[in-house]
């Protein structure tokens, strides 16, 4: 079985995304082809507002719907979302420090570790929109939504409170670091406007993101590919060394057995240890 | 509605049977392509392969399956995009293309109306051939219609409600003015909680069930909303409710998947949902060899068992939120932690397993590497087959499936198991079958694709399932039910081989034993059960079979654990239950 399925970077890529009317009615401020800034009005609905949250053209207007946006930005995607779409600028929290810290109001922060609850309590006294962490307890997010976080990431089940700030957890549950990787990405990007997208139905093709609109048309989009070969800088995502980074040495062309018995088409992969291991395709995600 | 379907692109040829077809599964975490041609007089399996679903487009997956079956086989299969049809001269293409599709999650459904009793048979067997996730209008619980298998209505709603089922009072309740009334309440209701609705949680589709004089008056309320009638032929028979919710399954739900009109234009027919094809399947083999036939599916998402009787009468239950992966979630909260935690030899805190289960939602297609990832696995998946057969023991469902004689796992979880006795006692533990059952594995996972191919050609099909099925014989299996007195083995097993010799064994209640049968070797069966003990003709009746058994390729499986399967509250003494009946199985 099989390669793993989409990157989790991808930079200066050409993307389309839709920005939806909250509740069905309001006035959409943008017609087709207007070119938009991310931090640009285009819908207002009474007192609460859509921004565009990337930079790049309308594409498509759909009434009682949205609008559609077309730009190029760098996406890195997560494995968890709650709350919706959110626009500002990116900033920083420290790694360690004294929590309540004090963040710019309206701001999508950055948590380069663990979203532990003091560091959600600085977001939340900083009044923060979002926040991207690496990774987080279920019962930080559970506290803030006050519903159980398998039912909210299924769907069955709605936020009883309204989430004061969406969350994207770039490494999902637990207590997992920030990959290097992505905080090299990010660095560059600090006080520019970003737009956290969580996914907004349960099941759907989108997946948590967090965006990083770049200079429309300016950049070339950047190809990539997502075989896992010899070579390529891989993340394992599951298993005994959940968490780590690694490059492939070889591929190996039978399946081969794991410690749990299960057959499955693995690659040899040199960690940043140092140890080479056995690992199935379908748990490494390459990313370089 | 008004959402146009593109047309089917491999048009079937009129009248001739099928040289080759390929077909496409796509689930929620793996798509599957196999491809069935003819080799010396016979439709046989070709060649499968198997790629990630790409939910981003379901092309991508589909074509990355598709591309490695044209690898092996040396076969081209596609040409301007497109599939190549019908097969050519040079043998490239193939005359028909099935596709089984899972991919787009459950279709969301409201029910209500006065005749939720009155249609509740035939509507849940009409629920069961698409993914349906039905919810019940405010002050309808549950409970007291657990033949929906539905959830309360929760409001706010965190999902859209897409279809909106209204069931009539039935039409010999039309003359009285109560139930008249009713059906107009349930359908001012039905108004009143979708005007609460967002465009985007609105409903795209309206279906009245009753009869004509039913559906006026549902019309007369509803006014302007486009409404779908359907008039079903009786109380337990769904009549065109089945096709409708077909249409609707495929205009609402596939074609919010991305990619999902492109690849409709490949298809010679319908898509159809895994449920159906494997109901397809499983039918065919209960006429095929005269026996009640009880196939089991526990898959990323959903789980569902399909039974058919040796007449063919067909059950069907199923969860589609209900899995090991994007639905472990919902089988931790129906089961909870102490529930799955008691299938596990560790210790797992309450909170590593929470996020355990959240990482399979967040990875499907994680696979597991340590003994402890296995062990959770199938701990979900005995719970989620559990709780679809507890569904499922209501009317219309599995339930109503007179006795099972042959059980087969079907599904990557049972097919990719490290030995067929993992896959035995996760199926002995969930199902608990009762008396003599052979236990089956469809190890090739060919059951959803042969059911789709019976669509395309049902003669193929069955040529293919005799030739390449594989079907894999575990076992026959013995199972007991009530208690012997203290001290008394449940059972003392005489099996009397070919050759004259006979091996004689006494199974103590509690525990489960293979004995010696080899594949294809056969035996007479004799049973001796402990007083108020039943193997299936009542309890302490003793059982000489008529006819011998065959074996399997892991003998005789005599399970004298007891139905109910209870398992011991303290801990050390569960432990140690489990590891026996692991040891039986020499895990």
């Amino acid at each position: 079985m099989e390669a793993p399925s989409e990157w989790l970077l991808r930079q200066a890529d050409a993307i389309e995304r839709e920005r939806v009317l909250p509740s069905g009615r309001g006035m959409v401020l943008v017609a087709v082809d207007d070119p938009v800034e991310p931090e640009q009005m285009i819908i207002a609905q009474g007192a609460v507002t859509v921004l565009a949250g990337l930079r790049g053209r309308v594409k498509r207007v759909v009434p009682e719907r949205g609008v559609v946006i077309g730009g190029t930005a760098t996406v890195i995607e997560g494995l968890a979302g709650f709350g919706s779409p959110v626009v500002g600028p990116l900033a920083f929290m420290p790694q360690t420090g004294t929590f309540p810290q004090i963040l710019p109001p309206g701001s999508v922060a950055v948590v380069p570790g663990e979203l532990t609850p003091d560091a959600m309590q600085g977001a939340l006294t900083s009044r923060v929109v979002g926040i991207f962490a690496a990774s987080a307890q279920p019962q930080v997010i559970e506290a803030l939504a006050g519903t159980e976080c398998s039912a909210l990431l299924d769907g069955s089940l709605p936020p009883t409170n309204p989430l004061p700030l969406s969350v994207v957890l770039a490494h999902g549950f637990g207590r997992r670091p920030m990959r290097p990787e992505i905080m090299q990405i990010l660095a560059p990007y600090a006080n520019q406007t970003v737009l956290l997208n969580p996914p907004q139905r349960s099941g759907s093709a989108q997946r948590a993101e967090l965006v990083i609109p770049l200079p429309w048309q300016a950049v070339p989009r950047i190809s990539f590919d997502n075989a896992i070969i010899p070579g390529a800088v891989v993340w394992v995502t599951g298993g005994e060394f959940h968490g780590a980074a690694g490059r492939v040495s070889r591929l190996l062309h039978t399946g081969q057995v794991m410690p749990s018995g299960i057959r499955a088409r693995a690659a040899r992969v040199r960690l940043e240890t140092g140890a080479e291991v056995t690992l199935p395709l379908a748990n490494l995600q390459r990313v370089g | 509605m008004a959402v146009a379907l593109t047309p089917y692109g491999s048009p079937l040829p009129a009248g001739a049977s099928l040289r080759s077809m390929l077909l496409i599964e796509c689930g929620s975490a793996w798509t599957h392509a196999t491809l069935l041609g003819m080799a010396e007089g016979h439709c046989r399996l070709l060649s499968r392969a198997s790629a990630p679903t790409t939910h981003a487009d379901i092309i991508g997956g589909m074509y990355e399956a598709a591309r490695q079956v044209e690898r092996v086989t040396g076969r081209k299969l596609f040409a301007q995009g497109r599939t190549l049809s019908p097969e050519t001269d040079a043998g490239d293409g193939v005359d028909g293309v099935g596709l089984v599709l899972s991919a787009g999650g459950p279709l969301h459904m409201l029910v209500l109306g006065p005749g939720l009793d009155v249609w509740g048979t035939g509507v849940r067997r009409a629920l069961a051939t698409a993914a349906v996730a039905p919810v019940l209008a405010p002050g309808l619980a549950p409970e007291a219609y657990p033949m929906f298998q539905a959830e309360p209505l929760h409001m706010p709603m965190s999902q859209p409600v897409q279809m909106v089922l209204l069931l009539g009072p039935g039409p010999a309740a039309m003359a009285q003015p109560q139930a008249r009334a009713a059906l107009e309440s349930a359908a001012h209701q039905a108004l009143q909680l979708t005007g609460f609705m967002t465009e985007r949680m609105r409903p795209m589709a309206f279906v009245v069930v009753g009869s004509a004089e039913e559906q006026a008056v549902a019309r007369q309320v509803l006014g302007g909303v486009d409404i779908i009638g359907v008039e079903p032929q009786s109380p337990s028979h769904p009549g065109s409710l089945t096709m409708a919710l077909g249409q609707i399954y495929e205009q609402i739900v596939l074609q919010s998947v991305a990619g999902f009109g492109r690849v409709r234009s490949w298809a010679s027919t319908a898509p159809i949902s895994h449920v159906t094809a494997q109901g397809r399947f499983v039918r065919f083999l209960a006429q095929r060899y005269a026996m009640n036939v009880l196939a089991v599916n526990i898959g990323a998402t959903g789980t569902f068992a399909v039974g058919a009787s040796a007449h063919g009468n067909l059950f069907t239950t199923q969860a589609p939120l209900l899995g090991v992966r994007q639905g472990a979630g919902a089988v931790l909260r129906d089961s909870a932690y102490a529930g799955i935690a008691r299938w596990l030899l560790d210790d797992m805190a309450e909170d590593a397993l929470r996020e355990a289960v959240l990482l399979r939602m967040t990875q499907p297609r994680l696979l597991p590497v340590t003994p402890g990832e296995l062990a959770l696995d199938h701990a979900l998946a005995r719970e989620a087959l559990r709780h679809v057969l507890e569904q499922g023991a209501t009317p219309g469902g599995i339930g109503d499936l007179p006795r099972i004689d042959a059980l087969i796992g079907t599904g990557g979880l049972l097919a990719n198991a490290p030995t067929l006795g993992h896959a035995a006692l996760l199926l002995l533990d969930a199902v608990q079958p009762r008396g003599v059952t052979s236990l089956v594995l469809d190890a090739a996972q060919l059951a959803a694709p042969l059911g789709a191919a019976s669509l395309l050609d049902p003669m193929a099909s069955a040529d293919a399932v005799d030739m390449d099925a594989l079907l894999v014989q575990i076992g026959t299996c013995v199972s007991t039910v009530g208690t012997p007195p203290p001290g008394e083995p449940a059972v003392r097993v005489v099996l009397e081989y070919e050759d004259g010799h006979q091996h004689m064994a006494e199974i103590l209640a509690g525990t489960i034993e293979k004995l010696p049968i080899a594949p294809g070797q056969r035996a007479r069966l004799m049973l001796y059960p402990a007083p108020g003990v039943d193997i299936g003709l009542g309890p302490g009746e003793h059982a000489h079979a008529g006819n011998p058994v065959e074996g399997g390729q892991l003998g005789l499986i005599v399970d004298a654990r007891g139905r109910p399967l209870i398992l011991p509250d303290d801990p050390a003494q569960r432990r140690a239950r489990l590891r026996q009946w692991r040891a039986a199985f020499g895990l």
